[in-house]
């Protein structure tokens, strides 16, 4: 598989993600409109220029162009892929596509209006914009469902299987568990299928992925009052850190202290260990982000070892989105006057 | 305020009366008593559940605008799954004569099963936050009820504290010198009639009567003119 030449543009889009120089200069930002200021000069004055036509709020037209921002990182990418790197490309992209098929679902089961769940839906992969939109203008689920069968989605099987019980119960989590299985397993099944260096590095990737969703969900479900019979609905299989019986032990225990040295037991991986036990009680979600940044960082050292794999690609999209959370975060702690340091800590910058 | 006419039926009539408000007003003290108490004792629930709300709200949304920071717009498609409607059942109780609407305890805070979404898929953060939401949820609904029963039982004892002092500041003195005025005419006519029964006796005892040109029944008995 040749990356040549996608590897080439990817290289050239990096040079414009922010440096270190940036950061500071937008963490010392007196306020937000400082911060509208120095985006406008930078690489987000495009998106900043087509926010500020549609958003008259400062707040609003810096989280419009980051979204704008990664819309057109994520088509770009996805249009400079050869026709088979895409199928690798879906891996990754598969996350948001799931993302935006389950908030469509969720729109049409709760009558959320299409023009208002539109707006949280986030174009990706074969899930362009104008596809998104036909998928928003269905009437409902069942002809959703059909639609994504006429196209021949791999997610009309998982949607049409979870419809059954959705029709009996009127539950949408049976339809977005069976997505969120499938997915995984489809993931699996293109890694497996594609061989190679780049399919290691897609297994590696799906796996460390798949761990990562099951120590957080063990978190959440931690003291929920769950029943037993339930937790293994929401095991994935697939993964290298958690068997299904450890998880299940995991998942009774009560205390999420408890569950956090059970699972730093259960961790072989020095750094996981690291940022398990270092965990503060009252920032436990930051652990997700944590084991993203350690999956980034593998993938961005394997970008270095195996420069011409897909690995760059990865690398390069999980560092765009840590830019977008990093300005997300940078936004709120200046609305909210967060102190310098209070921000730096929810900062990862690598 | 009406006019009694000085008899000792309005007299007795009167005096029942101040009685009666006598202890009208000590009823109305003492349950204006008791309600401080419970006043006093629901203020600090309410101020404690006050507090408990505050710090919730706090929590909830520093977890809501990290939520925003870290998922981005995917926290509104979980706030659209967890959209649900809430349904209170609220009884009125009768405490002290009072309506107070009594709302039933139901638990906000949803497991990972009732949510409706997979857990598998969604963020840490939007579980935590919509978990937080409810609590704060849990929180408002206790806080109404408490609030409105402090309310309710402080416009009580406003209610009856202005009674009282109507009773104490305006009618019972109303009555009171009512009471007075009847007395003092009642002893008057009282003194006019001892005073007249003495005269007559004098009249009587020296034969003379004021009643010189009109025929008199005394004179022909005293035998002088």
């Amino acid at each position: 598989m040749d990356l040549g030449y996608l590897n080439s543009r990817i290289r050239a889009w990096r040079g414009s993600l922010l440096d270190k120089e940036d950061y500071d200069s937008l963490i010392g930002a007196r306020d937000i409109h400082g911060m509208v200021n120095y985006l406008k000069d930078g690489a987000y004055a495009r998106d900043m220029e087509i926010s500020a036509a549609r958003n008259t709020n400062e707040t609003d037209v810096i989280e419009g162009a980051i979204k704008g921002n990664l819309t057109r990182t994520f088509k770009n990418l996805w249009e400079y892929a050869p026709d088979e790197a895409g199928v690798l490309l879906k891996v990754i992209f598969s996350v948001w596509e799931v993302y935006n098929l389950k908030a469509v679902l969720r729109a049409k089961s709760k009558g959320v209006s299409p023009a208002e769940s539109m707006t949280v839906l986030m174009p990706s992969g074969d899930m362009d914009e104008s596809a998104l939109k036909e998928l928003n203008q269905q009437k409902d689920i069942f002809e959703l469902a059909n639609l994504l069968s006429t196209w021949g989605s791999p997610y009309a099987k998982p949607v049409k299987e979870g419809i059954r019980q959705y029709t009996r119960e009127r539950h949408l989590a049976g339809i977005e568990l069976g997505l969120d299985r499938f997915i995984h397993d489809y993931c699996l099944s293109v890694a497996m299928a594609a061989g190679g260096i780049n399919g290691e590095i897609i297994k590696r990737f799906v796996r460390e992925r798949i761990d990562s969703i099951n120590i957080s969900t063990l978190i959440k479900l931690s003291g929920d009052g769950i029943l037993p019979a339930n937790i293994s609905d929401y095991f994935l299989e697939g993964g290298e850190v958690l068997d299904k019986d450890r998880f299940l032990m995991l998942a009774i225990s009560k205390d999420t202290r408890v569950l956090l040295e059970g699972l730093a037991n259960a961790v072989k991986d020095s750094r996981w260990k690291d940022a398990i036990i270092s965990l503060e009680s009252e920032n436990i979600f930051f652990l997700e982000e944590q084991i993203e940044e350690l999956t980034r960082q593998n993938l961005c050292r394997l970008a270095i070892i195996e420069p011409l794999s897909i690995a760059l690609a990865i690398c390069f999209i999980y560092t765009k989105i840590r830019e977008i959370k990093n300005l997300r975060v940078i936004v709120r702690a200046k609305i909210f006057n967060m102190p310098v340091i209070e921000m730096k800590r929810f900062l990862i910058l690598g | 305020m009406e006019k009694f006419s000085p008899t000792r039926i309005n007299l007795l009539l009167l005096n029942t009366q101040i009685s009666v408000l006598k202890s009208g007003a000590r009823l109305l003290r003492s349950k204006r008593d008791a309600l401080m108490k419970d006043f006093f004792r629901y203020i600090e629930e309410c101020l404690d559940l006050r507090s408990r709300l505050n710090s919730q709200m706090k929590d909830s949304t520093r977890k809501l605008q990290f939520a925003r920071a870290f998922l981005g717009d995917t926290i509104f498609s979980t706030a659209h799954a967890s959209k649900r409607d809430i349904s209170l059942d609220i009884k009125i109780k009768n405490v002290w004569g009072i309506n107070i609407p009594e709302i039933e305890k139901k638990a906000f805070v949803r497991s990972m099963d009732a949510r409706d979404i997979s857990p598998i898929g969604e963020g840490m953060l939007a579980t935590d936050t919509a978990k937080n939401f409810e609590k704060a949820v849990d929180a408002i609904v206790s806080i109404a009820l408490s609030e409105i029963r402090l309310k309710r039982i402080g416009e009580e004892i406003k209610a009856d504290t202005r009674r009282i002092n109507a009773l104490e500041e305006l009618v019972m003195p109303y009555i009171r010198d009512n009471i007075k005025a009847i007395e003092r005419v009642l002893e008057e006519r009282e003194r006019e009639g001892i005073y007249r029964l003495k005269r007559y006796k004098h009249v009587r005892g020296t034969g003379y009567f004021f009643c010189k040109k009109v025929a008199c029944p005394f004179r022909s008995r005293a035998g002088k003119p």
